[in-house]
């Protein structure tokens, strides 16, 4: 096997090809536009000429001796009967022709414009200028040329200059009288006659490209391999688009070469020379504009060579930078909190399918011809890996059946390659599309399960943003060791579990593992042992710790069975997410037990919520991985998950529309506020039609009723939320979710409780639909709430025929907005990754690209991997300081409540997306019923 | 000097400085850098910072000078960069 790189690419130079090179590299020249004889063999000199390459089995190509997939095809050529124009390079001809003289070929610059021209590229190319602004700058050359042209006679023979233009797509004119046409052939006359050294400055190389080699006098004719017949179940043959364009070709060639032997009159030969020019311009390009597309017999228009390589289809984005490859599965995926975030459950159908290859050595030869015993196909209960495929030395593959699996076994030898299948340890690369950053592809440890879907632990969805709603994953085997390497040290998730977004952790506990550390851990919590031991037992093999005795009960608190999964000398503190945020924070006397306080290992007090495990935010999670690195983080993960199910299930938890009931009382409260609202509401709009309506400075009448408006009733919204929310206790499970961040947001329970509220397009309360009012159920101008889209009603109580309305008007704006938002998203990032692809940090600290020239003098400005980046600073202060100097000098030191200013990516800042996001989600389904994906 | 210039865009608060490097700086950079000339980002002659700088020197600055742009950082307090006077 070769390794590394035996040769380099320097550079890569692109040039024109001359006749000679066309008719030299030809294996035949092509002659007649029949393609088989009668008997369905080839014609000699035709399209299918076998010395062309052959692509019917048991032929042989007469070039080269080879047979099918032997023979690479080689090219053939037609010659022209008369020149024909390029259609790539008219632009190019047409520069050219007008920067250059008609008699002589200079070009109409003086000596010394051309010398300073020239000492000008030399200059732009020692000072680094990259082809894009060499090519900018000859053809600012050829614009000073042809101006000058316009104007004066040509400076070496006098000759006087005439405009020149280009009738798209190939037609040449001359303004002598009215319009001169130029036929290719007096075009290429000319460009035969600018001399080499005109050429340089106008930024062509002569030896590369001379210009008269853009008007063809030769065609290439492709290979047969490029353009492959294929025979249909009838037996009849159908030719490739290309093979027709150039039989098109050949018969006008032929015709014309005809007619102009013969002496035919000069109009019929001058049509057929256009008819040439016609099929050789949509043989390159079928859609060069100014022309009708070639078609086929049926009326679709033929993919020629330019259709072949353009667009999402074509040659580059389709095959070339969109390669499909083996080794690869894809199905849906569902979660398994026992596997660890490491890890990927693979079904054992695609285990049996995927190989990696094993080169066989003395010391593995034993294991690995037991392995090929067992074929590809072994039974039992357990899972052990079998082979599909050994490739021996001359690297032919003999695959492996359940018949021959001894003999092969028995014929193995050192060196030879066994392709045995996945079994539990093996790397692979896990991805999920839409792959918008690195934690989109990461790799994982395989563990074979039965079913029929990849398993992933739950903590990982966040970095690939996936649910199981049907969501499908793809999975890649490395077949390297150089792969598995690197996979193993840069791409394993531990590695990925503080996010170069944000510095910050993006793996992090979700929905119920959140819901499960709080119920663990909220208050005085006490399990018995039987609980407790259920609790552990999910987690390896963890002591039972030192139980709390009283009155002569052995109990466990929560804290301290939370205290089990975290290292022995760990040390933090933090406000949890259900934190009330009161005026004055009583730190440790806390009476929502929200200030948490982890010292040497033992949670002293707190909740254990999202801010201290969840994705995004988790605290204890960030300094985990931070201080004590990735296996410890991945290891505190794996033990989290399982406590929190341990945890959940020991105490069981529900949810359901009776969590969202609140007392009679309660209800009529609300609807008195929203009464009293709509009748302040109303007292508004009378002020504004008896113009007593005080203006607010910028704005209109209209618009003061307007803001005041839905001013009022956005607190009435809140305030039917906050006399909701007083009947919704955190004994309430709804809530409980809410509080501690797993799923869900007071707003939406207010919502569901209480009031909806204003329903709102482009920001402003609804006001279109019919003349001067929403919908015909108002009085013409009516500006009252109800109006106008208020919704009263909770999504519990159920929304009258005129409020469901208005609210699909606002849900319908979020949709149209989330659609707009993501293709324009996506189109901004191919854009900015295709600017940003190969920038390369080196190890001087700067940001280079490929040519090595410096975009960043140092990477990020300060050298910092936001990646390491304590919320996008380099170091965090404060922690730092308690650490060194202890908790009670650090405390006179820093100020917490200093806000930082500015921070260009903040913690918060990404967190008002995911959070909206999240919201999003949450109101699509309701318009979807759920909806996919 | 100072009045020659009508409007000096390099007193405008949201412009960095701009300095202009003498030929033992450029040489002390580029060997520091360990670049060409040709591998440094680019400024043109007619970037109305290289016009007003000038004006204010009231000799012009040649094509090849390296200039020295020191300007505030959100990431570093401040940032360092060169760049190479072209054409334009």
């Amino acid at each position: 096997m070769m390794r590394g790189v035996s040769k380099r690419i320097g550079s890569i130079k692109f040039a024109c090809l001359s006749p000679e090179e066309i008719r030299h590299m030809s294996a035949t020249k092509i002659i007649t536009a029949d393609t088989y004889n009668d008997d369905g063999f080839p014609i000699d000199a035709g399209l299918m000429d076998t010395h062309l390459g052959v692509i019917e089995p048991g032929l042989m190509c007469k070039t080269c001796g080879h047979k099918v997939d032997e023979c690479p095809g080689h090219f053939g050529h037609i010659d022209l009967a008369m020149p024909v124009i390029h259609v790539g390079y008219v632009k190019e001809i047409k520069k050219l022709l007008q920067a250059t003289c008609r008699s002589c070929g200079r070009l109409v610059l003086t000596e010394e414009d051309v010398k300073e021209y020239r000492h000008r590229m030399d200059v732009m190319e020692e000072l680094g200028s990259d082809a894009v602004e060499m090519r900018e700058f000859s053809k600012e050359t050829a614009k000073a040329a042809s101006e000058k042209a316009q104007k004066e006679v040509c400076p070496y023979c006098g000759e006087k200059q005439y405009k020149i233009t280009l009738d798209k797509p190939t037609t040449f004119r001359e303004f002598r009288e009215e319009g001169h046409k130029l036929t290719p052939k007096e075009v290429r006359e000319r460009l035969e006659r600018i001399p080499d050294s005109d050429l340089i400055p106008l930024g062509i190389d002569p030896r590369a490209c001379r210009p008269e080699w853009m008007v063809l006098t030769a065609l290439p004719v492709p290979p047969v391999t490029v353009r492959p017949s294929i025979t249909l179940e009838s037996g009849d043959r159908s030719e490739d688009d290309l093979t027709h364009k150039l039989v098109d070709v050949l018969r006008i060639n032929q015709r014309l070469r005809e007619n102009r032997d013969a002496g035919a009159p000069q109009l019929i030969v001058e049509d057929l020379w256009e008819l040439l020019q016609y099929h050789v311009t949509t043989y390159f390009d079928n859609q060069t504009s100014g022309i009708p597309p070639a078609r086929h017999r049926s009326g679709r228009p033929l993919k020629t060579l330019v259709q072949r390589l353009k667009g999402k289809e074509g040659r580059f984005r389709s095959n070339l930078s969109g390669k499909r490859v083996n080794f690869s599965a894809r199905t849906v995926v569902s979660p398994d909190p026992w596997l660890s975030i490491n890890q990927v459950g693979v079904p054992v159908y695609a285990a049996r399918e995927l190989t990696v290859p094993v080169v066989v050595t003395k010391d593995n030869i034993e294991t690995l011809k037991a392995m090929v015993m067992r074929g590809p196909a072994p039974e039992g209960e357990e899972y052990r890996p079998g082979v599909n495929y050994v490739i021996r030395h001359d690297s032919r593959r003999i695959r492996v059946t359940d018949r021959n699996a001894e003999t092969v076994a028995e014929g193995i030898e050192i060196n030879y390659v066994v392709e045995r299948h996945l079994m539990d340890g093996d790397v692979v690369l896990f991805n999920r599309q839409p792959s918008l950053h690195r934690m989109s592809m990461m790799a994982h440890m395989v563990k074979v399960m039965p079913g029929k879907t990849f398993r992933l632990n739950l903590c990982v969805c966040p970095p690939y943003n996936a649910d199981f709603d049907g969501d499908e994953m793809n999975l890649h085997v490395l077949q390297s060791e150089e792969a598995r390497a690197e996979a193993h040290i840069l791409m394993k998730v531990q590695e990925h579990i503080l996010s170069p977004r944000f510095g910050g952790p993006i793996i992090g506990a979700i929905h119920d593992h959140i819901t499960g550390t709080f119920l663990l851990t909220h208050g005085d919590t006490r399990f018995d042992k039987a609980q407790t031991l259920f609790i552990l037992s999910k987690m390896g093999n963890n002591e039972l710790p030192e139980p709390t005795v009283i009155g002569g009960m052995e109990y466990w608190t929560g804290k301290s069975l939370f205290s089990t999964i975290l290292p022995k000398d760990f040390d933090v503190t933090f406000k949890s997410s259900i934190c009330q945020k009161c005026p004055k924070c009583e730190k440790e006397g806390c009476k929502y037990d929200a200030y948490v306080k982890v010292r040497e290992g033992r949670l002293l007090m707190g909740t254990i919520d999202e801010k201290a495990i969840g994705s995004f935010k988790g605290k204890i999670l960030d300094k985990i991985a931070r201080d004590y690195g990735a296996d410890m983080a991945r290891e505190f993960l794996d033990d989290v998950t399982r406590l929190a199910i341990g945890a959940i299930m020991v105490r069981g938890f529900s949810t359901g529309i009776d969590d969202e009931d609140i007392p009679d009382e309660a209800k009529r409260q609300i609807e008195d506020k929203i009464d009293s609202t709509f009748r302040e509401v109303d007292q508004l709009v009378a002020s504004y039609r008896d113009g007593t309506l005080d203006q607010m400075p910028g704005r209109s009448l209209e618009e003061t009723l307007e803001v005041e408006a839905m001013r009022k009733l956005g607190e009435a919204r809140d305030e039917a939320g906050r006399i909701a929310g007083k009947h919704l206790g955190l004994e309430n499970a709804a809530v409980q979710m809410a509080k501690s961040g797993a799923r869900g947001s007071m707003l939406n329970l207010s919502q569901m409780a209480g009031c909806i509220g204003q329903q709102a397009v482009r920001g402003e309360r609804l006001s279109r639909g019919y003349w001067n009012r929403t919908l015909p159920h108002f009085k013409k101008g009516d500006l009252g709430a109800q109006a106008k889209g208020f919704v009263k009603n909770s999504y519990k109580s159920g929304l009258t025929p005129t409020e469901f309305f208005f609210h699909s008007m606002g849900g319908r704006e979020g949709l149209v907005d989330t659609a707009v938002r993501t293709s324009r998203s996506g189109y901004m990032q191919r854009r900015l990754i295709n600017a940003l692809e190969d920038l390369k940090l080196k190890q001087d600290g700067t940001v280079r690209n490929t040519a090595d020239n410096i975009i960043q003098f140092e990477y990020g400005e300060d050298g910092i991997d936001p990646t390491r980046s304590v919320q996008g600073e380099a170091i965090d202060i404060d922690d730092v300081l308690r650490e060194v100097l202890g908790e009670h000098k650090a405390d006179l030191l820093t100020r917490p409540d200093e806000s930082k200013i500015g921070g260009y990516a903040t913690l918060e800042k990404d967190l008002m997306e995911t959070i909206s996001d999240e919201e999003e989600e949450y109101e699509d389904a309701d318009f979807e019923g759920g909806g996919e994906d | 000097m100072e009045e020659s210039v009508p409007f000096n865009v390099l007193k405008h608060k949201m412009v960095p400085v701009h300095e202009l490097l003498s030929e033992e700086e450029v040489d002390e950079v580029l060997k520091r850098l360990k670049v060409t000339r040709d591998q440094l980002p680019k400024i043109k002659e007619g970037d109305a910072a290289i016009k007003t700088l000038e004006k204010a020197m009231s000799s012009s600055i040649p094509e090849k000078s390296i200039i020295r742009i020191i300007r505030d950082s959100q990431t570093a307090e401040e940032a360092v960069v060169y760049r190479l006077v072209i054409r334009g």
